[in-house]
């Protein structure tokens, strides 16, 4: 019962309090060689627990005895606790007081409560005195005499040693391998050993608390002994090495006083006694991993090692269809409880189930590693009647049969009543309400269930195909631009038909003289010449062309613009006649071609077109 | 497309974890599995897989999220939150996205609709998409641009032309204003806070003081400034700024 108390104290940790901190001690009156185990427990809603601040305990020798941590996560919540385990060997007797404890994480402090601890006389008869030998032997904790040099005493013993042993060299992958070291030590110490762990590549571990203290004879010479452990847990097969742990500590030295030292003094008052740190080391230790076996294994098994239970208990017996159940499922045994993974339940046709929550629970022994993982979920029943929760299967592999096992859970029986009026989830009907009608109860808000379409709804499709081509704007764009310029075109045209005429004749005349280049003989060629050349000068006259003569013309042009040069109306008049000859008078046309007609009407043309600008 | 079309994808079984060839269907469907049978980190990776090459599916990020509010470890539901924005931003009219994003923000303390605002109204400024509200910009220009031209050069169709003109461009300048509007309130580059209690420092680094902690599942603004893995945010409705280390923030 003792060793679930820190345990207990987890359990009974405030939910609510984002920093605590309990301290208990495995009895309250201790001998003056015996030890103390002191647990401290910090919990928290954080994942990082800062570290207990120890204070000064002048009574004992404080030893480090390992931590542990245990998370549990509610709703997207973290909730954590860890363990710190520290021995104390009495060093005085008398009344001590463990003072109050405190962990602060920078916003909040927390405080344990003083603790009472009585130190008595040590007993009559010292344990394991019947099997030492009569030689006195010196006694670590309350011998006062200083540990003698090696060289010149009376025995090759050493004044300590250190071994290391695992009680398993081929344990399967996720086995529980206990690694014990031992510290033996047959003179005074000066302080607390400090102990390094081992580096361990491929194994987790636990530590443990510490074994008892024990005395052993070797080679005549009586040690004190410690025993320090931890849990390994091979994570995968092969040959693994546990390091080499290392224990440093400091022991007295006996020191003759030097006259002439530098420090004569400091030797003298301290009575020729000094000290020394010796640092003592194991020898790594390899051991051989084991594959768990494939033959026979559990569809179920999710890679549990070691020997455990399971059981499942409910709230309550009986309740109303949509009533919750509170189903809790407590796996529990010995070994790697983090390596048990999520349990599952089996399909449940009556019952609708809630989403699984876990919390592990560890506590620790000399053995090694136990506890329990404890799963919640809530149910609740769709139908009324006797309704069964059946068997809730976990399976593991027990190394020590090499075999795997599967446990089930108890089934459970409900017996569920129709809903109240009010409270049962009343059919949902279309139309007029044939029952008098039904109210929807809310048994608990949750999430909506998924979605089964992958791809997006063709209306979202297009909606994304025109966001993205935003850049094609510029088509509509330019087409309306453009649609402006031609209006304003058109509007400029219908507001100033005269000018519109004039500004077009050029273009027309062109057009025509263009067409009687390939004309097939000159005399049609001249009527197209002259009609271009009439038709451009009606234009720009603002004159019917049908009706224009040279003479018309040519006075015309000369009122028009005084300053034209004499030589475009001379060749006006020299070309207007001979497209006149030709036309009308085909066989008098000569060598004249198409082509020949057309350039000199064109240049003509051109040359009055000038004029007409200046 | 052709990425689209045949994806490697892979498919983290909690036995066997080989790599195969599956299409984003199949690894969504493969997903649903995972998450029926309660397995939902491995629902949760593939979901993030399909999200990731079909970044418009609603369904994936919708799917997603609900697969880390399940997993419920540490930053899931900062992360399930980002999700439902992103499903919630591509559809926003979808009630059961809606719902759920509703959902995650009440666990971290957000209200979905603000207090004091008639969820009728918020309802219809969120009914489009930010997305759907370019295109309804871009489509009613596109046709006002084209019926003005009509009306510029066909005078004789001009009588006919004015009431879809009218139309086209009220929808125009009522796109516009709304994607402005929309654009000018939210969120400038939205993230969530994926980290419980994470502390926000006056300057980009642990040497600068605390200034206000932020609780998981947060929605807040990242201002532009980003040092050595230290983003600086803003959180409007307290109307505090400051910087946070980048690990702790989701952007949406």
């Amino acid at each position: 019962m003792r060793r679930f108390a820190p345990l207990l104290l987890l359990l009974a940790a405030p939910a609510s309090a984002a920093l605590d901190i309990s301290a208990s001690v495995n009895r309250n009156s201790v001998a003056i060689n015996e030890q103390l185990v002191l647990t401290l427990v910090v919990a928290g809603d954080q994942s990082n627990l800062p570290p207990p601040q120890l204070p000064s305990m002048p009574r004992f020798n404080v030893h480090n005895a390992g931590r542990s941590t245990n998370f549990s996560f509610v709703n997207g919540r973290i909730s954590s606790s860890v363990q710190y385990t520290f021995v104390l060997v009495p060093r005085l007797i008398g009344n001590a007081v463990i003072p109050p404890i405190s962990v602060s994480n920078g916003r909040e402090q927390a405080q344990s409560q003083p603790i009472q601890v009585t130190i008595l006389r040590p007993e009559a008869t010292p344990p394991a005195s019947s099997a030492a030998p009569a030689r006195a032997a010196p006694q670590p904790r309350g011998s006062r005499a200083p540990a003698r040099a090696r060289p010149g005493s009376e025995s090759q013993a050493p004044d300590m040693y250190v071994t290391a042993e695992i009680d398993k060299s081929s344990p399967y992958v996720n086995e529980q391998t206990i690694l014990t070291v031992r510290f033996h030590t047959a003179v005074r110490l000066l302080g607390n050993a400090e102990w390094a762990e081992p580096v361990t590549n491929g194994m987790l571990t636990e530590d443990l608390p510490p074994g008892p203290h024990s005395e052993k004879t070797h080679e005549g010479r009586r040690y004190m002994v410690s025993e320090i452990r931890m849990a390994l847990f091979p994570i995968q097969p092969g040959k693994l090495q546990i390091g080499e742990s290392t224990i440093k500590t400091r022991v007295a030295r006996n020191r003759s006083v030097d006259p002439f030292a530098a420090d004569f003094f400091q030797q003298f008052f301290s009575q020729g006694i000094g000290s020394e740190v010796q640092v003592l080391k194991t020898r790594p230790i390899t051991l051989t991993a084991r594959r768990l076996p494939e033959a026979g294994k559990p569809s179920g098994f999710t890679g549990a090692v070691g020997k455990f239970t399971i059981d499942a208990e409910a709230d309550r017996s009986s309740a109303k269809v949509g009533d919750a159940i509170n189903l809790t499922l407590r796996v529990e045994g010995r070994g790697n409880l983090k390596a048990i993974g999520d349990l599952e339940l089996p399909p449940l046709d009556e019952f609708r189930a809630y989403e699984m929550v876990g919390s592990l629970n560890q506590a620790k022994d000399a053995d090694g590693v136990t506890g329990s993982k404890v799963f919640k979920t809530v149910l609740t029943p769709k139908v009324s009647g006797t309704l069964t929760l059946p068997a809730i299967p976990f399976s593991f592999f027990d190394p020590d049969t090499g075999r795997y096992r599967t446990v089930k859970t108890k089934p459970l029986e409900f017996s569920v009543e129709p809903g109240d009026a009010a409270a049962a989830p009343a059919p949902i009907s279309f139309g007029a309400a044939v029952n008098g009608g039904g109210q929807i109860t809310t048994v608990t808000e949750d999430i909506r269930y998924l979605h089964n379409q992958l791809r997006p709804s063709a209306q979202t499709r297009w909606a994304s195909l025109v966001a993205s081509a935003g850049s094609l704007t510029v088509f509509p764009a330019f087409l309306f631009i453009g649609s402006l310029g031609w209006s304003f075109y058109r509007d400029r045209q219908l507001q100033d038909p005269v000018g519109a005429r004039r500004r077009g004749a050029i273009g027309r005349a062109r057009s025509l003289a263009r067409e009687a280049r390939s004309a097939p003989d000159p005399a049609s060629a001249a009527a197209k010449l002259s009609d271009a050349l009439s038709g451009y000068l009606g234009d720009k006259l603002d004159r019917s062309a049908s009706g224009l003569t040279l003479k018309e013309a040519q006075e015309a042009l000369k009122s028009r613009n005084p300053g034209a040069p004499e030589g475009h109306l001379d060749q006006l008049r020299r070309v207007w006649r001979e497209l006149e000859r030709i036309r009308f008078a085909p066989s008098q046309s000569g060598d004249a071609t198409s082509s020949g007609l057309a350039d000199c009407v064109r240049e003509l043309i051109d040359a009055l077109e000038e004029d007409f600008k200046a | 497309m052709i990425r689209l079309a045949c994806l490697i994808l892979a498919a983290t079984a909690a036995t066997a974890q080989e790599t195969r060839r599956v299409t984003p269907e199949e690894a969504f469907h493969e997903a649903a599995v995972h998450y029926e049978a309660s397995r939902f980190s491995e629902a949760a990776e593939l979901y993030g897989q399909t999200a990731e090459f079909v970044p418009d599916s609603a369904s994936a990020h919708y799917n997603l999220g609900n697969a880390l509010l399940r997993r419920g470890t540490p930053g899931s539901l900062g992360l399930a939150i980002a999700s439902y924005s992103r499903a919630f931003q591509l559809s926003p009219r979808d009630p059961d996205i809606r719902h759920n994003l509703s959902f995650a923000l009440k666990r971290a303390g957000e209200e979905l609709i603000p207090a004091g605002t008639p969820p009728v109204f918020w309802k219809a400024y969120r009914l489009l998409s930010i997305t759907e509200l370019k295109a309804l910009f871009f489509l009613s220009l596109w046709g006002a641009l084209l019926l003005a031209t009509l009306w510029t050069v066909r005078v004789e169709w001009r009588e006919r032309l004015r009431s879809p003109l009218t139309i086209s461009l009220t929808l125009w300048l009522a796109a516009a204003g709304w994607w402005g509007s929309r654009t000018a309130t939210g969120l400038r580059n939205p993230a969530v806070v994926v980290l419980a209690g994470a502390e926000v420092r006056s300057g980009p680094g642990t040497a600068f003081p605390v200034g206000f902690k932020v609780p998981e599942g947060r929605r807040v603004s990242r201002l532009g400034g980003n040092k050595n893995q230290w983003v600086e945010i803003g959180v409007p409705k307290e109307g505090l700024k400051g910087w946070i280390e980048s690990d702790a923030l989701e952007p949406i």
